[in-house]
């Protein structure tokens, strides 16, 4: 129990060195950029770029029209960076944050914060070509504006506790960054986000397994059919509850043992 | 108020990845203890842990400048790291009161790509210091370590002594109450290590306890007041008349032998 709540107390301690945390992740995006013209830049036109391509070739194999496809692809890629971003590098959470965690006795929760916010800096990149592709094909409705916040409190939060499973599953057992690195390219065809489920027949059914479904509808149903996708919500809410629950008792286990698996 | 008291304090590295596969051993004969390092755990043909900390009692109180002492591998740097907050021990009780800063390792705690300037603000908003207050330890650390320009170029193209001044003068010029040092402090320059000296004694006049690894019993038996000498994760804390005496025997042996072979 004890170890339960000094978990919680890591997390809350964490909280404080914000502006600690902050300035790292900044840093991170700028080293990863370092030396380049464009610099950060590169987010936002990489996904323009990314996005153009997919449009103009799956189009045409789309059944919706061009527009309504558009406004689809657009939001659904944008979400799936962030997942994608969000998964990946959380397998990384404590391997990329070693030399702080071996130098400096921080709460552990520090390395998290660094890098859900890392992926909310790099989703802010993709937010703008977004709005412009969103305006463009003229998709806007109260329901968007609505869901955006809960939304994003929504990712942030699975961002929190995969950063803190994968994290300390990844420092220990190191094959497992190379499985879902893998399975995470897999999943970007098995979900549809280039593809539409009306385009698989009497596979369609099997979609529903798929838990990443769930997380684009409640962005992607408010902007193409303006409602809100209750039952979606309910199940991504179930997720992120089961998922700090894990985070949680993962965390109270793990905490003091990262360091000496780095 | 500053105070270390650690009681049956010990810590067990567990192994991970250590095994090796396949036949590139050198094969030890059965039964034969190497010189370094703590006891390896084994079970069966695999390594379990190293028990690199064995049932140490330390106490200490403002103004103490405990030196430990011990060959390759016999903990210093481990205990250092305990003190510090980075290791948990796996044993036995640990009290620290007091802030600590410690300095392990070139490597550590520091963000190579970073300029100096933006890692002395690191490690400012890690104290929760406003950017302002960070500005001005900012000029005073400039001025101390004597960076010059550098200051404001990436860590990495530090030479190590560089990056040791920039270390030492930022730990320092956040006013640690207990400031943990490995050896390699002493390897700067005459005029550097002049100033490291007075600093750490002006540092001492405001009962600060300083704690410094190293296996140079003759320098440590002038500055110390308190040591504890470590074999295996072994060792009792002794006051400093002890390894005086030690060191003034060792001495005298010495000229004894070199009259003899005359």
């Amino acid at each position: 129990m004890s170890a339960f709540k000094g978990a919680l107390t890591d997390i809350a301690q964490g909280w404080k060195y914000r502006s600690f945390w902050q300035l790292l992740a900044w840093n991170d995006l700028k080293q990863r950029f370092r030396r380049s013209w464009i610099g950060v830049g590169w987010i936002m036109l990489a996904f323009i770029l990314f996005l153009g391509s997919k449009l103009v070739i799956f189009s045409f194999m789309a059944s919706s029209t061009f527009t309504v496809f558009a406004v689809y692809l657009t939001i659904g890629f944008a979400a799936w960076r962030f997942i994608m971003g969000a998964v990946i590098e959380g397998t990384n959470t404590f391997v990329s944050s070693e030399n702080w965690i071996k130098g400096e006795p921080l709460p552990m929760s520090v390395h998290v914060y660094r890098s859900v916010y890392r992926n909310l800096l790099l989703a802010l990149g993709t937010i703008p070509p977004v709005m412009v592709a969103c305006w463009y094909f003229g998709t806007s409705n109260p329901q968007i504006w609505i869901s955006i916040p809960f939304v994003l409190v929504a990712y942030l939060l699975s961002a929190f506790w995969i950063s803190i499973v994968l994290g300390s599953l990844c420092s220990r057992y190191r094959d497992f960054s190379h499985l879902i690195l893998t399975t995470m390219q897999i999943m970007f065809f098995l979900t549809p986000i280039i593809w539409e489920v009306g385009m698989l027949g009497a596979k369609a059914k099997y979609v529903k397994f798929n838990p990443f479904v769930y997380y684009l509808d409640i962005v992607r149903i408010p902007m193409l059919e303006a409602r809100i996708p209750w039952s979606s919500w309910m199940i991504v809410g179930i997720f992120t509850a089961i998922g700090l629950t894990a985070a949680i008792i993962t965390f109270s286990f793990t905490r003091r043992r990262i360091v000496f698996w780095l | 108020m500053a105070r270390i008291i650690g009681k049956n304090i010990s810590l067990v590295y567990p192994m991970v990845g250590s095994n090796q596969r396949g036949r590139h051993k050198v094969a030890i004969e059965k039964g034969k203890v190497g010189s370094v390092g703590g006891k390896i755990i084994t079970t069966g043909n695999s390594h379990r842990g190293v028990l690199a900390l064995d049932g140490l009692n330390i106490d200490l109180k403002p103004g103490a400048r405990f030196g430990i002492l011990g060959s390759n591998g016999s903990g210093k740097s481990t205990l250092l790291r305990v003190l510090g907050g980075i290791y948990k021990p796996t044993g036995g009780d640990l009290n620290v009161t007091g802030r600590v800063t410690g300095m392990f390792n070139l490597n550590l705690g520091v963000s190579k790509e970073a300029t100096g300037y933006q890692n002395i603000i690191l490690k400012g908003l890690m104290l929760g210091l406003s950017r302002k207050k960070i500005d001005e330890h900012a000029a005073e650390i400039a001025e101390f370590s004597e960076l010059g320009e550098y200051i404001n170029m990436p860590v990495h193209t530090y030479s190590s002594g560089m990056v040791m001044r920039l270390m030492f003068s930022t730990a320092t010029s956040f006013k640690p109450e207990i400031l943990l040092l490995d050896e390699w402090i002493g390897t700067g320059d005459r005029n550097f290590r002049d100033k490291v000296d007075k600093r750490l004694n002006d540092l001492m006049e405001e009962a600060l306890i300083v704690v410094i690894a190293s296996h140079n019993r003759n320098r440590m038996s002038k500055w110390a007041n308190t040591y504890i000498e470590l074999k295996a994760g072994r060792g009792v804390q002794k006051d400093i008349s002890v390894l005086r005496g030690e060191v003034e025997m060792e001495r005298q042996e010495e000229i004894a032998k070199r009259k003899a072979a005359q």
